[in-house]
């Protein structure tokens, strides 16, 4: 039986639709990772609301913080926290740095970039997909962030990357339990070196680049940054792994636990200069 | 022109609950859709035909915010967009659990086509987040039946 002409008309237009999707993927596709114009546009449009919903909450908290509930006392310890989360990392960088150095003149070197190398955030946002890809951070490229800089948490491990889009006051941080997020990796205690990948599947992440004939790693061993891949300095705790597998493959199967979860999203770290780097 | 300011404002209202609740649940596990939860309830007020133009103006949105491939939420919206229109001409979705049960269903759909797009056109695996993903649709159908009974509610009232 023939459609009716409205029937007909609005098959043609959710198919004119379905169309015009399918070629925005077609195009978007071979673009990979980069973002399309119009996904641009609307992020530089739209992302900076997100900002203004944070801090409109930033304001009613510290209105009801400062001078309703125990005045002075909240800022105080709000200062303090920021100021041990610093020194915490200030810590950190130094001691690994320390550990490295040949003489003193390189550990004065690393000194004096150590103060301007991060800068501080908080999630604002999160991937409307899918909570495990990326996060949106109140800070952007007026802060000197740009694409591809190290992200960690308050306790200084591994979180993801700033990647495209980024606004004067955000940016997108893609985490590293992304499927397509990689960083080279060794192992803390056998110095066995290999690619850590996100794993959306389960969560967690995975070692890569094993040989199934490699003995020397072991269970609950951890995996830090080894630096090889220019973008993320050496140091940097990842995770821990939790299960090797031996299957008749070239490389092993390993499950690894990043240190990343939900709740460290709260305070985050940009690492803003690389090992050696200015700031 | 209406249906059009209509639509805008439903988009915008969408992004807004996607905004406020992102502040909250960045810290959290727990994720709502908030653009399905607009295509799926303004099919339902609107029809059809205006369920897949805004299936497809609100995957592109939600795909401008994710890093996943652009236009993939957009594909999925339009098909559960245009059947969340057309089968509530058809059956009666009023009551909460009827709604619910109704939105739990085109939910499950959405998600699904989303999932099986990723995988065809790149070969993503299926994030299962050990059975949280199907957390997901439940919350989402739970947050859109609470949403149109307010709205019942609201037009009833404007039209008293």
């Amino acid at each position: 039986m023939p459609l009716a002409r409205p029937e007909r008309r609005k098959l043609l237009v959710v198919g004119g639709l379905l169309i015009a999707q399918f070629l925005i993927i077609s195009l978007q596709v071979p673009l990979g990772e980069a973002p399309s114009v119009f996904e641009r546009v609307v992020f530089f449009v739209l992302a900076p609301v997100e900002g203004l919903f944070n801090g409109t909450y930033g304001l009613a908290k510290g209105v009801w913080n400062r001078y309703l509930y125990l005045r002075d006392v909240e800022s105080q310890n709000h200062d303090l926290r920021q100021e041990a989360f610093r020194l915490r990392q200030e810590n950190l960088i130094l001691g690994r740095g320390l550990a490295r150095l040949q003489d003193r003149e390189a550990a004065a070197g690393i000194l004096s970039t150590v103060h301007a190398s991060f800068v501080l955030a908080s999630a604002i946002g999160v991937d409307a997909v899918n909570g495990r890809r990326s996060i949106v951070i109140d800070r952007g490229t007026a802060d000197g962030l740009r694409p591809y800089l190290p992200v960690v948490d308050a306790e200084g491990r591994l979180v993801g990357r700033t990647v495209k889009p980024l606004t004067a006051r955000e940016s997108t941080v893609e985490l590293m339990t992304n499927e397509g997020f990689s960083v080279g990796v060794v192992s803390a205690k056998s110095g066995v070196d290999g690619v850590l990948s996100g794993d959306e599947k389960t969560g967690l992440c995975r070692l890569k680049f094993i040989p199934s004939s490699n003995e020397s790693l072991e269970e609950g061993e951890e995996l830090l940054t080894s630096g090889f891949d220019k973008i993320f300095p050496a140091g940097i705790p990842a995770g821990t792994i939790t299960a090797i597998r031996n299957e008749p493959l070239l490389f092993k199967t390993i499950e690894v636990r990043p240190y990343l979860t939900i709740r460290s999203l709260k305070t985050l770290a940009v690492l803003t200069a690389r090992a050696g780097e200015k700031p | 022109m209406r249906d059009v300011l209509h639509g805008g404002l439903t988009l915008a209202a969408a992004f807004v609950v996607h905004a406020v609740l992102g502040r909250f649940l960045a810290t959290t596990l727990f994720g709502v859709d908030s653009f399905l939860i607009a295509v799926l309830l303004f099919a339902i007020v609107k029809g059809d035909l205006a369920g897949a133009v805004m299936g497809a103006a609100a995957g592109l949105f939600a795909d401008a915010f994710s890093i996943g491939v652009f236009g993939i939420s957009g594909a999925a919206y339009i098909g559960v967009g245009f059947l969340s229109g057309w089968i509530s001409r058809r059956i009666n979705v009023l009551g909460f659990l009827r709604s619910f049960v109704f939105l739990t269903g085109l939910s499950i759909l959405a998600f699904a086509g989303r999932l099986t797009l990723n995988a065809v056109v790149i070969g993503e695996p299926i994030p299962w987040q050990r059975g949280l993903l199907l957390l997901r649709p439940v919350a989402t159908a739970l947050a859109g039946a609470a949403a149109f009974a307010l709205f019942r509610r609201f037009r009833r009232t404007r039209v008293r």
